[in-house]
């Protein structure tokens, strides 16, 4: 995008994870609860904003949760995960957590996946009634077979429906249409890749046996016992299995449990020898070449990775694999442990049997329209930001910016200067409306559709204010980056994101103050506090970075 | 970001009993085997094809789409079809509730869950389902027969996994659709 020479390795980080515009994320305070060693959110710990490196501490509000017990919000990595229920992604079946291990995160029914696409494989028979001439164009391969018509000398075998590999071309077929997965698996159990990784398996474990016996394995190693038996144990706090369902870590899944054991292992120094018992990984290195050099014949790393067993090189050594299972979790606050997700169990359910998100508790902030067209360099345009309270009672905001914002990091920097000095802001806020009152959120058919406050009587810079929102103004003036002027560096095309952060404070305001502010009818004090998952609470602050647009030099 | 106003004329809309807005300048083949839940629209260009039903049978709902949804400009919705034991025949289709099917995508799955968001230029394959809470990112071609359960987001061709929603998404995506349809979708 740029063709200024390679940025700091910060600034190409930044630049990566760069969020596309336009945008409102929240900054969840999980950062200032680990800077402050008290663990108490204070206003204080919050007049620090965002800086570009807490890029990873931001999110849009959807993904926020919230913990009640500890009157804050939490994000995705501040929160604790556990599994509730794996299932499978293709049949929807729940697999038994017992039953998950053996069956190795995979579906144990007759599910695959493509080697070559990731698609779900289907089954088809060999022998088809003949398909109707020029019906659909429907080739007698995408025609799924039905375990009834099948006759009792029919062989099966697995289809893929978006790139037509099939599984005779590694001669695999079956001699029924279901329970594939039992009728694989000797085969698979006779891979000499199994074989030898049942071996290790084996080897080590004896070894961990025999230390279990005189002295307990430090937890955080090894999950107290056998060396696959803790799937939540490992060097990450996350479950391998869970990093195993997101396509690409699941080698990761794997690594960090291999390194771990390593480690506790080497601690001992009492392994005897491991003396393989099959001849795998010989002989490889010339065949490779000679693979490398034919290329059309060679897997994509992408397909190699999907192949845990064998890292197959060569396309014909592809093999079908059982779809991997996905989970259900529930989720904990880490600070106080109190759930603040919990899914219902039955996989196919979409419910959950506590939430508690953050777009409950905390105004949500939206760009309204009209949208500036376009940002220039020192040209004030004003933005209508949107606040819609979810609250039952109405809400005192109160905003606040620092004149540093998170903009795009210069080139010219090195890293180190990026974490000493305050970074540059590339754009001027005036807040008009600093302090304002958003009104109660009520059930859809209590609004008054002409209770819109007039737009005479507005206070000043409130664009707009009805029901349980209001839209105030906020200038945003673009400013080049002082170091950055425009004749000394021709060469260079950065597109700059015109982002800001500002603080947010927000004071819920009870019921008894409701009728000394602006919220005329004082019915709904009495009717909506039914909502349990609404409480008002106690006043809260947050960053939050809006990003308006790429300003293009 | 606020999605932008749009802005119809009433007079391009025929408006049912229950509320759904049919541009007159779609393609509606065999109508009275199409069922719209209400409040859903459909803009102009867009093609749903009723009159693909299985042969043999009397009257039968060959379409079926909830309430709340909306179908972009020049989309396709088209019943499944497939040659079974030799004989040829569509299978109906059914559309929940709160799903959002951006412009230029082919639809021709056997069901979408309710809260679904497809995105622009999509080709949701033959008897593909998609389960509650799912989004289709643009460009993503989700292949016949596929299965995507709740809270996934597919994108790429083959669609596959790329990512979860919060658990959130069904409020999101509900307040999107009504928001749409209540204050967006307003007359010139
Ligand atoms: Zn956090
Ligand atoms: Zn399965
Ligand atoms: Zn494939
Ligand atoms: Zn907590």
């Amino acid at each position: 995008m740029s063709l200024s020479p390679a940025p700091s390795s910060t600034a190409a980080w930044a630049e990566a994870a760069r969020i596309p515009v336009p945008f409102v994320y929240y900054q969840c305070p999980c950062r200032n609860l680990r800077a402050s060693q008290g663990d108490v959110l204070s206003f204080d710990s919050l007049t620090q904003p965002p800086q570009g490196a807490d890029i990873l501490t931001l999110f849009p509000l959807p993904r926020l949760y919230f913990c009640q017990e500890c009157a804050r919000m939490c994000c995705p990595l501040c929160v604790a995960e556990e599994i509730a229920c794996y299932y499978c992604p293709n049949c929807l079946f729940e697999v038994p957590t017992a039953s998950v291990k053996a069956e190795r995160n995979r579906c144990g029914r007759n599910c695959f996946e493509c080697p070559v696409c990731e698609n779900t494989l289907s089954v088809v028979s060999m022998v088809e009634p003949t398909p109707l001439a020029g019906a659909g164009g429907a080739g007698p391969a995408a025609i799924p077979a039905s375990p009834g018509g099948s006759s009792s000398n029919n062989t099966h075998y697995l289809t893929c429906g978006a790139c037509r590999w099939d599984s005779l071309e590694v001669g695999l077929q079956f001699e029924r249409p279901t329970g594939l997965a039992s009728q694989l698996q000797p085969h698979e159990d006779a891979r000499k890749d199994a074989i030898e990784f049942e071996n290790l398996r084996q080897h080590f474990e004896k070894f961990l046996k025999s230390k279990d016996a005189n002295g307990p394995t430090p937890a955080s190693h090894v999950g107290a016992g056998g060396l696959l038996r803790g799937l939540s144990g490992g060097g990450l706090n996350l479950p391998p299995s869970l990093l195993a369902t997101i396509p690409g870590l699941a080698s990761f899944a794997s690594m960090s449990r291999r390194s771990s054991t390593l480690r506790a292992i080497r601690a001992e120094h009492k392994l005897e020898a491991y003396s393989s018992s099959v001849d795998l990984l010989k002989a490889d290195d010339a065949d490779r070449e000679s693979a490398v050099v034919l290329s059309t014949s060679v897997t994509s790393l992408q397909q190699r990775l999907h192949q845990p067993n064998d890292h197959a090189v060569h396309k014909t050594a592809l093999y079908p694999q059982r779809i991997q299972l996905r989970t259900k979790r529930s989720k904990r606050c880490r600070k106080c442990d109190h759930i603040v997700v919990k899914p219902e169990h039955k996989a196919q359910s979409t419910r959950f049997s506590i939430k508690m998100m953050a777009s409950n508790h905390v105004p949500s902030i939206t760009l309204a329209h009209p949208f500036p067209d376009k940002l220039e360099w020192d040209v004030p345009v004003r933005v209508i930001v949107r606040f819609t309270n979810p609250l039952d009672v109405p809400i005192q905001v109160a905003l606040a910016t620092a004149q540093s914002t998170i903009g795009t990091a210069t080139a010219d920097r090195t890293s180190q200067d990026l974490q000493n000095e305050p970074e540059e802001g590339n754009c001027q806020i005036t807040l008009l409306a600093p302090n304002f009152v958003v009104d109660a959120a009520r059930d859809i058919w209590d609004y008054d559709d002409d209770a819109a406050t007039p737009a005479a009587t507005l206070p000043v810079a409130v664009h707009q204010k009805a029901r349980n929102f209001c839209c105030v103004y906020v200038q945003v003036t673009p400013k080049r980056p002082g170091s950055r002027q425009p004749s000394s560096e021709p060469a260079r095309f950065v597109v700059e994101t015109i982002k800001f952060s500002m603080l947010v404070h927000v004071q819920p305001l009870g019921h008894e103050q409701t009728s000394s502010t602006e919220v005329p009818g004082p019915e709904e004090t009495a009717g909506t506090a039914a909502k349990p998952d609404k409480k008002a609470a106690g006043p809260l602050s947050c960053w939050v970075v809006i990003g308006l647009g790429d300003l293009i030099p | 970001m606020e999605d932008p106003p749009c802005v119809y004329d009433r007079s391009e809309y025929i408006e049912t009993d229950t509320g759904n807005k049919v541009s007159r300048y779609s393609v509606i083949c065999g109508s009275q085997n199409i069922v719209l839940g209400g409040k859903t629209v459909i803009q102009r260009d867009c093609m749903v094809r009723g009159d693909l039903r299985r042969t043999g049978a009397g009257h039968a709902v060959v379409v079926a789409i909830g309430r709340y949804c909306f179908l972009g400009e020049r989309c396709v919705v088209r019943p499944p079809c497939k040659t079974y034991k030799g004989q040829f025949n569509y299978y109906p289709m059914k559309i929940a509730d709160h799903v959002f099917i951006g412009e230029d995508s082919v639809i021709e799955a056997a069901q979408i869950g309710s809260y679904v968001h497809i995105g622009k230029n999509c080709i949701i394959g033959r008897f593909a389902i998609i389960k509650d809470c799912c989004r289709i990112l643009d460009g993503a071609v989700v292949p016949p027969n596929a299965v995507i359960p709740s809270f996934s987001v597919y994108g790429g061709n083959p669609a596959r996994l790329v990512d979860e929603l919060p658990e959130s998404i069904q409020e999101v995506y509900e307040q999107h659709s009504k928001e749409f349809f209540e204050e967006k979708f307003v007359l010139a």
